[in-house]
């Protein structure tokens, strides 16, 4: 999961230097899985909060990635993405102008109807965009993420997200009602056969209540909610080539985050079943089975839009479908990504992200 | 003995090669004396009359005027011979058109210096111009026109006038009346005219026809 | 239409090759000087739009600070904050080497899309444009000046005015020394509804709205209309030449005409033809034009360029860069022009009966009555000029009155010369010089559009030269009044500048700094300098007018002067009092003559410019020293205290590049003016060659009397020249007049100083040599021709109809 991050937020700048240039190939390429300087994810360090929270300037890439699946009174779903991406042109902070950290802002609104996106671009320094821990405040622009004053617990325990598009806006209240879950190894990821990894971990147990604005026209909603964070510096093989990644509020109140990163071969694949009171329990390289079932065309690319995930030692067995198969991210770097729903042995709903296609 | 022209030889260049115009022409015209010059069209009755003005010059053979040759003479000499010892009359066009009718009939007279104010004024009364003094050539009529030509010519008072078909833009009565007021006006300048008509009728009313066939004098 | 008809018409031309080349010279010459100008101001105004568009971003609204301070980098991530759609820009100028840039610093990941000069291109150009050590965006040309820098990459981009540099805003802020505060803000065109209004977010900014116009391209308006109507100028010029040479083709086709209408062909459809055949010849012309006009304008703009830079410091490309919409304009003039000027041949042919009088009418005769409405019409535009001297206001006016003069001039020529004609000829004796003077009267139709032209063309030239001359004049004695200091010497820095005071004290007679700020007065930008109290203000500067003790108020602080285009631009003058940046007013006690400056500009005493503005650079100095010390002074200063020779100049260098760039900024009307009278030797040329044409039955009677050929040729030549010479005594007083608006009405209202008119009559001689032989050139080939004629042509006349 961590890689499919990494290079969503390298391309969006790379693809946003281009100017549309069909990148991929080149991003990937000029991605570079070299460190150059920056500060590399070691196995065994452990993470601290409410630090870990804030940005880590020595690390490459790094963000703060909420999904929310919606719905409303009337039984209609929606989804909303809140994305803060951070991209250093080298390590550390500096005064003002020059601060080399860059900031991206994704956000996504999705119906059944439509799938709307809008991105901000900022630089570090000037308090356009920035993240701070106490209390937690993530922003970009008017984007904004963040807890109020005085709140005990951890302070993501209890945040606001809200984010402006042409044609939507929201503004969400997340509660956590679980703990923090560190993925991969004590929140060390790893990302390739070749051991490339990142530091990785989530709160994938909030509830979420609040109004989300379409068209002009406010909706109350309530749901659940997703945040992954996650830093990185090297964090590719050099033949990956994409990622299908799935985050899934299981029936039960479990939770499952599953990957597959493409390349040349049978791919890396990584799971982690988080029970309902945070335990988790990383599923190696190869227990969990994905499988397109249904291709649609998207934005000129044939993309999967319907899955089977098969975990035989869990008894899991689902097919999952789309709330809208056009969940297209028309960015600077543009990628799938966009809410779910599945049926079979549990059903739920979630967020799929695809990328690479 | 006024005019004695004597084997005069003109040809012109043309598309065609050199055309022989004139082929050895000889004729005396006498002081007072009044000649017709008549021929078909082509005949070179007015290259004839061309060079006896010393319009032109003959290939060969002399056009003597008082004992000089014309034709041997400059352009500067030639100039001098039309303006103090010719007067000429054509078709059309013998006007000035800057100038009033007055002008234009002191003009030879002056330019010869033989400017004579009672004189003009008595030929100007008879070929009754007298009321047309003030206006300009382009308001005249075309008969109007040919007696301001003749006035302007009498004037001056030339021993030799040449006149090249001056009634031929006229009607039978005013081509008439016009030489006829040319003839009777010349008899009292004592000019000698050489007068070039392709019509029998007028050619009638002169002392002596000449008739050219072919560039040769045919009787 | 009828191929073989058509045919025949068009074989008029074959027999004709001049008459076709004169018609095709004047619609190539009228189009080529009209699509010539327009392409020089299509240039400088996309330049302008460019220059704005790029380094103003004046397309957009802007925030600006209240005070030099600039905006602090808080007051932008609040706007950001509270969702506006907002770009910072960081800009000032910065030197490298001997090359003085303005950077335009620049944050692309909030620049609005068209707002971005240049295109990006490739992921390692952002990544150093954002982060590497520096890359710069210029223009071609500033490349090869800029040459090699250290740590640096240079990337062009044509878009980019000269001189100038974009950077991203974290270099600009390194190289300009700054503390991250910002210059201005860009506000997008895109904002998301239900903003939180600016004085709720950064009420301690000013909104500036955008502006389609940008500021210079106002300013310049005033040259850019002086080009247009030269261009005009010729452009009429050539018209006459058009129009006398359709005339002509069509008086000689009469009978052609007159027969093929007698064959059947139709009135329309022989009309049609005709129109066809000007239209084909309008477009050959035209192309022919264009590419004249290409060329010309390729020759002039680099004056132009020098001129714009001179006069109002705007920059535009020496270079030109070919645009279609030219072509179309440059062929659409021709075409017209051709339609405009053919017209009234083109009816008389509609009008014609099918069995008109072969006989020639005098060709293009005019009337008594045509003759008393020009008159009339002329007397009219002399009387509207003279009205509006009094009563107009402002450049428009000026350019009319400036019309009014020339046209109504050109109008009342013909008359005039008549009206001398007819008393030459009644006073005249002899036979031969009353026919003179009657016959050249006669030709005066003929001629009087040449010959108005040429009018136009003298009376531009004489009056634009004597401006020129009285402004070289006034100039020069003003810059010796105004530079009076020896040396002139400028720090690096605020340490070099302390340093150099010291090191100057006991070495220099006197140290004059010249010390300003930028900033907003009467709502104009402008500077704001400040003077020492020292004799050589009190002595040499160029005051216009001032109170008595108007030097010791401004050094005690009490009184502030303004040059001459803030006093005639905005009314203010001595005893007004004006408010100056930071709040605080100051009265005006004096003007001061200021040329060659497009803005206004404020004088205050040095003491009180440091006291309400103490940030202001220290840097600048004039130095009084003895002029046999100035080249010791110059060499100590370099050798022994290091400052670079750059940043030193003499008095008489400075001299030399003011005049340079003077001369350099009336090079462009020097050469129009060239031009113009060029195209009116050419007008006169096709009228006399025209003339000759139908002069021949005038003149054979002449000739057939006694008076030779070359006797009549040499007459021709004496018209010609008598000619010439009435339209140039016509011409110096109007060009006269038309200088005395230019120096007091049109430069007061275009640049704001009005100026003394001198005399230069030997510049006079020189023109109306010029003209002269102009005018016996355009006569040589027809009087050659008349000379040449041969008698048996001239006996053709008398004889059968021709």
């Amino acid at each position: 999961m961590n890689a499919r991050r990494t290079l969503a937020t390298a391309l969006a700048l790379l693809a946003w230097m281009t100017t549309g240039a069909p990148g991929w190939t080149q991003g990937f390429a000029g991605l570079g899985t070299e460190a150059e300087g920056f500060t590399v994810p070691e196995r065994g360090k452990p993470l601290a909060f409410p630090k870990d929270h804030g940005p880590h300037a020595d690390y490459r890439i790094e963000w703060w990635y909420v999904t929310a699946n919606l719905t409303a009174d009337d039984g209609r779903t929606f989804g909303a993405q809140w994305t803060l991406f951070r991209s250093a042109l080298k390590p550390g902070d500096a005064a003002t102008w020059s601060d080399p950290q860059i900031w991206i802002g994704h956000a996504a609104l999705t119906s059944a109807e439509h799938h709307y996106v809008a991105e901000r671009l900022a630089r570090g320094g000037v308090g356009q965009a920035g993240v701070e821990t106490a209390p937690f405040a993530a922003w970009i622009d008017d984007w904004r993420m963040g807890g109020g004053e005085g709140q005990s617990g951890d302070p993501l325990d209890h945040v606001g997200i809200s984010a402006t598009g042409k044609y939507f806006s929201y503004t969400l209240n997340l509660d956590a009602k679980g703990p923090l879950v560190l993925q991969g190894d004590a929140g060390y990821s790893v990302k390739s056969a070749a051991g490339q990894a990142s530091y990785y971990y989530s709160q994938p147990f909030y509830g979420v209540e609040g109004e989300i604005v379409v068209d002009g026209a406010p909706i109350r909603v309530k749901g659940n909610a997703w945040l992954d964070r996650e830093w990185s510096s090297q964090p590719l093989a050099a033949d990956q080539t994409g990622w299908d990644w799935f985050s899934l509020h299981l029936g039960s109140g479990e939770k499952l985050m599953a990957f597959r990163l493409r390349d040349r071969g049978a791919g890396f694949t990584s799971a982690n079943w988080i029970s309902a009171d945070g335990k988790t329990e990383p599923l190696a390289t190869g227990e969990v089975q994905f499988e397109p079932l249904r291709t649609a065309k998207v934005a000129g690319r044939e993309i999967p839009v319907a899955w089977r995930i098969r975990i035989p030692g869990k008894g899991l067995d689902i097919t999952t479908q789309p709330l809208n198969e056009q969940s297209w991210m028309a960015l600077s770097t543009p990628y799938w990504e966009g809410p779910i729903s599945f049926k079979g042995s549990t059903s739920g709903v979630g967020y799929l992200e695809m990328t690479g296609y | 003995m006024i005019l004695s022209l004597r084997n005069i030889m003109k040809s012109y260049s043309t598309a065609e090669g050199r055309l022989e115009i004139l082929k050895g022409i000889d004729l005396d015209l006498d002081a007072g004396e009044t000649i017709a010059l008549t021929g078909e069209s082509g005949s070179g009755k007015s290259t004839l009359l061309h060079l006896a003005g010393g319009l032109d010059r003959p290939d060969q053979g002399q056009v003597i005027v008082g004992g000089r040759d014309i034709g041997a003479l400059d352009d500067r000499g030639r100039a001098q011979y039309r303006r103090s010892e010719v007067g000429l009359v054509f078709q059309q066009f013998n006007l000035i058109p800057s100038l009033n009718v007055a002008a234009n009939i002191s003009f030879h007279a002056r330019l010869a210096d033989r400017f004579d104010p009672d004189w003009e004024r008595e030929m100007t009364e008879r070929l009754g111009l007298q009321h047309l003094l003030a206006r300009y050539p382009e308001q005249l009529s075309g008969g109007q026109q040919q007696r301001v030509a003749i006035g302007r010519t009498l004037a001056a008072r030339p021993r030799l006038i040449l006149a090249d078909e001056p009634t031929g833009n006229l009607d039978e009565a005013t081509g008439d009346s016009v030489l006829d007021l040319m003839l009777s006006l010349g008899k009292s300048a004592g000019s000698a005219l050489l007068l070039v008509t392709h019509s029998a009728r007028l050619a009638d009313k002169l002392d002596r026809k000449v008739l050219l066939r072919g560039g040769m004098i045919a009787g | 239409m009828n191929w073989i008809v058509f045919k025949a018409l068009l074989s008029h031309w074959r027999y004709r090759p001049l008459q076709l080349a004169t018609l095709l010279v004047g619609v190539a010459l009228a189009t080529a000087l009209w699509s010539g100008v327009q392409a020089i101001n299509a240039e400088a105004r996309a330049s302008y739009d460019r220059a704005a568009n790029v380094l103003e971003q004046n397309r957009f609204d802007q925030l600006l600070p209240r005070d030099a301070k600039g905006i602090p980098v808080q007051a932008y991530a609040r706007l950001r904050r509270a969702g506006w759609n907002v770009s910072p820009v960081i800009e000032g100028d910065h030197r490298f080497g001997q090359l003085r840039i303005k950077l335009i610093g620049i944050d692309p990941l909030t620049l609005p899309e068209q707002a971005r000069a240049f295109p990006v291109s490739g992921a390692s150009d952002i990544t150093s444009f954002i982060g590497g050590d520096g890359l710069l965006v210029v223009s071609p040309r500033t490349v090869e000046r800029l040459g090699k820098l250290e740590g640096m990459v240079v990337r062009t981009s044509s878009d980019i005015p000269d001189d100038a540099a974009f950077v991203d805003i974290s270099l600009a802020d390194r190289l300009l020394e700054g503390d991250g505060s910002l210059s201005r803000i860009v506000v997008a065109r895109d904002q998301r509804v239900g903003l939180a209004p600016l004085s709720e977010v950064a009420p301690e900014l000013l909104l500036r709205k955008a502006d389609e116009t940008p500021d210079v391209a106002r300013l310049t308006d005033s040259f850019h209309l002086n080009l247009t109507a030269f261009g005009f100028l010729a452009f009429v010029v050539g018209l006459f030449i058009v129009y006398s040479a359709t005339g002509l083709s069509f008086e000689q086709r009469r009978s052609t005409f007159r027969t093929l209408r007698s064959l059947g062909v139709s009135l329309p459809s022989l009309t049609l033809m005709l129109v066809v055949e000007l239209m084909l010849i309008a477009l050959a012309a035209g192309v022919i034009g264009v590419v004249i006009g290409y060329f010309i304008a390729s020759a002039l703009l680099p004056g132009v360029a020098s001129t714009l830079r001179g006069l109002y410091g705007a920059s535009v490309p020496g270079s030109l860069s070919l645009r279609p919409e030219w072509w179309a304009a440059g062929i659409a003039i021709a075409v017209l022009g051709t339609a405009i000027s053919s017209s009234q041949s083109l009816w008389r042919v509609w009008k014609m009966p099918i069995l008109a009088a072969g006989q020639t009418r005098a060709w293009a005769r005019a009337s008594a009555a045509a003759m008393r409405l020009q008159a009339v019409a002329g007397l009219v535009l002399l009387t509207g000029a003279l009205a509006l001297v009094f009563l107009g206001e402002g450049l428009a006016s000026g350019f009319a009155v400036l019309g009014g003069l020339l046209l109504g001039a050109a109008l009342l020529l013909p008359v005039l010369l008549s009206a001398v004609l007819r008393l030459a000829e009644r006073i005249s004796r002899g036979a031969l010089t009353g026919w003179f003077w009657a016959d050249t009267r006669l030709q005066l139709p003929g001629l009087s559009l040449a010959l108005m032209a040429l009018l136009l063309a003298l009376s531009a030239n004489i009056g634009v030269g004597t401006m020129v001359s009285s402004f070289r004049q006034t100039f020069l004695g003003w810059l010796d009044q105004r530079l009076a200091a020896e040396l002139y010497v400028t720090a690096r820095d605020e340490d070099e500048a302390a340093r150099l005071r010291q090191w100057l004290a006991g070495r220099a007679d006197a140290v004059l700094p010249i010390w300003s700020v930028e900033g907003e007065v009467l709502g104009q930008q402008m500077q704001i300098f400040g003077v020492a109290d020292d004799p050589t203000y009190r002595d040499h500067w160029p005051l216009i007018t001032g109170t008595p003790d108007v030097w010791d108020k401004v050094a005690s602080g009490q009184g502030a002067l303004i040059n001459e285009q803030l006093w005639r631009g905005q009314h203010v003058g001595p005893g007004d009092r004006i408010a100056l940046p930071g709040r605080w007013d100051v009265e005006v006690v004096g003007i001061y003559s200021d040329y060659g400056n497009p803005r206004g500009q404020v004088i205050l005493g040095l003491d009180s410019l440091v006291l309400h503005y103490p940030e202001v650079a220290k840097l600048r100095y004039g130095l009084r020293v003895a002029p046999d010390k100035v080249a010791g002074l110059k060499a100590q200063l370099i050798v022994e205290f290091g400052l670079p020779p750059a940043n030193i100049v003499d008095q008489a260098s400075l001299k030399r590049q003011s005049q340079a760039v003077f001369e350099q900024t009336f090079s462009v009307t020097g050469a129009l003016n060239i031009l113009t009278l060029a195209v009116a030797g050419f007008a006169m040329f096709s009228s006399l060659l025209t003339l000759s044409g139908i002069r021949l039955p005038q003149l054979a009677p002449v000739w057939a009397m006694g008076v030779r050929r070359r006797d009549l040729a040499l007459l021709e030549v004496a018209r010609t020249i008598a000619l010439w010479l009435a339209t140039f005594v016509a011409a110096v007083p109007v060009g006269l007049a038309l200088a005395w608006v230019l120096l007091s009405i049109v430069n007061v209202a275009a640049f704001g100083w009005k100026l003394p008119i001198a005399f230069f009559p030997l510049d006079w001689l020189l023109l109306g040599g010029v003209a002269l032989v102009a005018a016996l050139v355009s006569v040589c080939l027809p009087v050659w021709r008349l000379a040449s004629v041969s008698p048996s042509d001239l006996l053709r006349i008398f004889a059968n109809e021709r």
